[in-house]
């Protein structure tokens, strides 16, 4: 019998409906099941990326690799609560396990510590199963889903440029100043929040001339305690003061020191860092004066030596001259100023015996610029001046003391922006500014402004984001300097973890 | 064309079907997948802001600002509704659909110099807050409130940090050794502000990078999710 059309199709629409609603609850469950998936794969990878940068930041505040992997591990359990969705952590990868920390060279290969090793990077991998929901109709129970994080522990390096200068004598306390700068400075090289295994400093002091008394080096032992016997330690601790502030040739001893460690145009492996440490304005710069010396000066004899780069500077109260720069080029006048020469020599007659006007005696003018290339007159500059002093035989007209110091400001903050302006090495600069150590002279109080500069702070009045970003610090007096050396260390700590 | 009388008693079934089959099935299901489906994507997106702004804000980027605002409310999570503050800088606004907090949390270290004996040693304390979005947001529904509180005679409303009117002294310093007010009950909070002093091995009491992110989807229902930095 012919069954009627509508007979044939009785109960296909429950076998539609049953077949759709399996293969739609499938599809939801699938989908359910995925974005749980999701949702716990987001929340695990935010966690491993605030372990590794706990872990980072722990090892910036102390080197020790063990108390940063508990860090970021308790950073990594905060983050991801337990049985998050149902998540559990896999058995082959436990939590406690979940951070590594290596010691890398500057390829990323293995480094070995206090020699080849630049950085330390925290890697964090973590793994967990999900539950699955509805894929266990196909028999799929769990899920396994993983995170993976990385962050960076960069190694520094960092020159310390310490004013040694005359006014640094002063006492306080009964103490001189110099003497809170030399144990400071000692107490810096012992903060736990150096890595002995990447990090490094070389030392710079200066007064009329820069030395680098310390290059680059290990300053710290395995442990992270003050290495007594390094050239670092050793070269603080001889650490004395007398003399002027030539701070524009010891921003150039500490730039070279940097270039030399690295290699000139090879790319920094560290964090270049200047600290300098000041307690006067810049009174003292290095140029070539062998253009403008007078026929018939007392310079002459130097002039016939082609002896004449140096620094220009006031060694005594009562004496004024140009002198060698041990910072400047081989062919230098006589070097003058170190602990074992006397202060002031005669440099091939080119001593000026009674003040600063005498200068016009032996030479036409200042150079627009200095040893370096820093321009230190015109419009442009930090203190504009268009005098190019020893204007003629009229001492009236010849340069005054604040318009030296003005050059001298202005040199020394070109070379500030030499530094920073440098793309290849890219050198932050913290500066401290010691007070308290006047005598009176306008040279005794260093330039707030200009330090700012200098470190290109956020305070600065020419600050620039796109230039590394370093920071001015201020101690009252010379019992201070250990805090400020301190929050120095803290600063570069900070940015480290970042 | 004849239509037999038998064809005509099943006419406009297959409609009562579908629309008994839709009306108790597949809208339901549909609406349910689709509720579930958006809430997913947004918790993902609230877990993704809370991530990213909480590590911004542990790498020093000042969310007091109106700039860095504009940035958060503009941009990393313009797509989740939240609002800018108006004039209340750092105290929240009053509308749109997300807030988000961001404290700082300090330990103070009994062994901190600047510490000695001070009130606040051995106690966490809140020593920054911001509030970006819908204040009104904060707690409800089930969502738990940010722990702690800086008392507003304290606050900054610039910068979100707790001072004292001691100007000589670097304010947040005084305020955060010296101010009872914003201590933080360490147990209502995670462990890992306690530890954290002790594991970094300084005297210096660690810091904690905290944000909330309070949101309530199309349903009305609220979505938290906080990250630790």
């Amino acid at each position: 019998m012919r069954l009627p059309r509508y007979g044939r199709d009785k109960g296909f629409a429950v076998i539609m409906t049953t077949l759709s609603l399996f293969a739609t609850m499938l599809i939801a469950g699938l989908g359910f099941d995925i974005a749980t998936i999701y949702l716990i794969r987001t929340k695990l990878q935010g966690a491993a990326d605030a372990a590794a940068s706990a872990a980072v930041r722990a090892l910036a505040e102390n080197g020790n690799v063990t108390a940063a992997q508990t860090v970021g591990t308790e950073f990594l359990t905060a983050n991801f609560p337990t049985n998050y969705f149902g998540a559990q952590a896999l058995a082959s990868m436990p939590v406690s396990s979940a951070l590594t920390v290596s010691t890398v060279d500057q390829n990323g290969n293995a480094g070995t510590a206090g020699t080849t090793a630049t950085a330390k990077i925290v890697n964090v991998s973590v793994g967990v199963s999900a539950p699955l929901y509805f894929l266990r109709v196909l028999g799929q129970n769990l899920a396994n889903v993983y995170a993976s994080a990385q962050a960076k522990r960069e190694g520094l390096l960092i020159m310390m440029v310490l004013d040694g200068s005359g006014s640094m004598q002063n006492l306080i306390g009964g103490t001189p100043a110099c003497t809170y700068a030399r144990n400071d400075a000692e107490a810096f090289l012992g903060n736990s929040q150096f890595d002995p295994d990447i990090d490094r400093i070389g030392v710079v002091t200066f007064s009329g001339e820069a030395y680098t008394v310390a290059p680059v080096a290990n300053f710290q032992s395995p442990a992270g305690t003050v290495n007594t016997s390094s050239t670092v330690y050793t070269a603080i601790n001889g650490f004395q003061c007398n003399g002027n502030t030539n701070t524009t040739d010891a921003l150039q001893a500490a730039y070279t020191a940097i270039q030399n460690f690295y290699g000139v145009g090879v790319s920094p492996n560290r964090a270049s860092i200047v600290i300098l440490m000041t307690d006067g304005a810049p009174n003292g710069f290095s140029a070539d004066w062998l253009s403008y010396i007078k026929s018939g000066s007392n310079c002459g004899a130097a002039a016939s030596n082609s002896k004449m780069t140096g620094f220009i500077a006031r060694e005594t109260p009562t004496e004024w001259g140009i002198f060698s720069s041990a910072a400047a080029t081989s062919s230098n006048m006589q070097n003058t100023d170190t602990s074992s020469v006397p202060l002031i020599a005669d440099n091939n007659n080119c001593k000026m015996n009674t003040d600063v006007t005498s200068y016009y005696k032996d030479f036409s003018q200042v150079p627009s610029t200095d040893h370096w290339g820093d321009q230190m007159t015109g419009g442009s500059t930090y203190k504009p001046t268009t005098s190019l002093l020893f204007s003629g035989d009229n001492p009236g007209q010849a340069v005054d003391e604040q318009q030296f110091l003005q050059l001298s400001s202005n040199a020394a903050d070109g070379r500030a922006t030499a530094m920073r302006t440098d793309s290849l090495l890219r050198i932050t600069i913290y500066t401290i500014e010691l007070d308290g150590n006047s005598n009176g002279n306008i040279y005794d109080y260093a330039d707030p402004t200009l330090l700012q500069r200098m470190a290109n702070a956020t305070t600065s009045p020419i600050y620039n984001p796109a230039q590394p970003v370093g920071a001015y610090f201020d101690a009252q007096d010379a019992t201070y300097l250990g805090a400020e050396f301190s929050a120095v260390a803290s600063d570069i700590s900070a940015r480290l973890s970042k | 064309m004849k239509i037999g009388p038998q064809n005509k008693n099943r006419r406009g079934s297959v409609m009562i079907e579908f629309v008994l089959v839709s009306g108790f099935f597949w809208v339901p299901l549909i609406f349910l997948m689709a509720t579930v489906g958006f809430r997913v994507i947004r918790s993902m997106e609230v877990i993704e802001v809370a991530n990213d702004v909480s590590q911004m804000f542990a790498q020093g980027v000042d969310f007091s600002t109106a700039g860095n605002q504009a940035l958060l409310t503009g941009t990393i999570a313009s797509a989740l509704g939240i609002q800018g503050n108006g004039a209340n800088t750092v105290t929240g606004g009053g509308s749109g659909n997300m807030a988000i907090v961001l404290s700082q949390y300090f330990y103070v270290n009994s062994s901190d110099p600047s510490c000695g004996a001070c009130a606040n040693a051995g106690h966490v304390v809140l020593e920054r807050r911001i509030i970006v979005g819908n204040q009104n947001l904060i707690g409800t529904q089930g969502a738990p409130n940010s722990v702690g509180t800086i008392p507003s005679s304290y606050l900054n409303t610039t910068t979100g940090t707790c001072e004292t009117a001691d100007n000589n002294l670097p304010p947040s310093t005084t305020c955060q050794y010296t101010n009872t007010h914003i201590q933080v009950s360490t147990s209502s909070f995670n462990t890992i502000m306690t530890n954290l002093p002790t594991n970094a091995g300084g005297n210096i009491g660690g810091t904690v990078y905290f944000v909330e992110a309070y949101f309530t989807d199309v349903t009305g229902r609220m979505i938290y999710q906080r990250s630790i930095d």
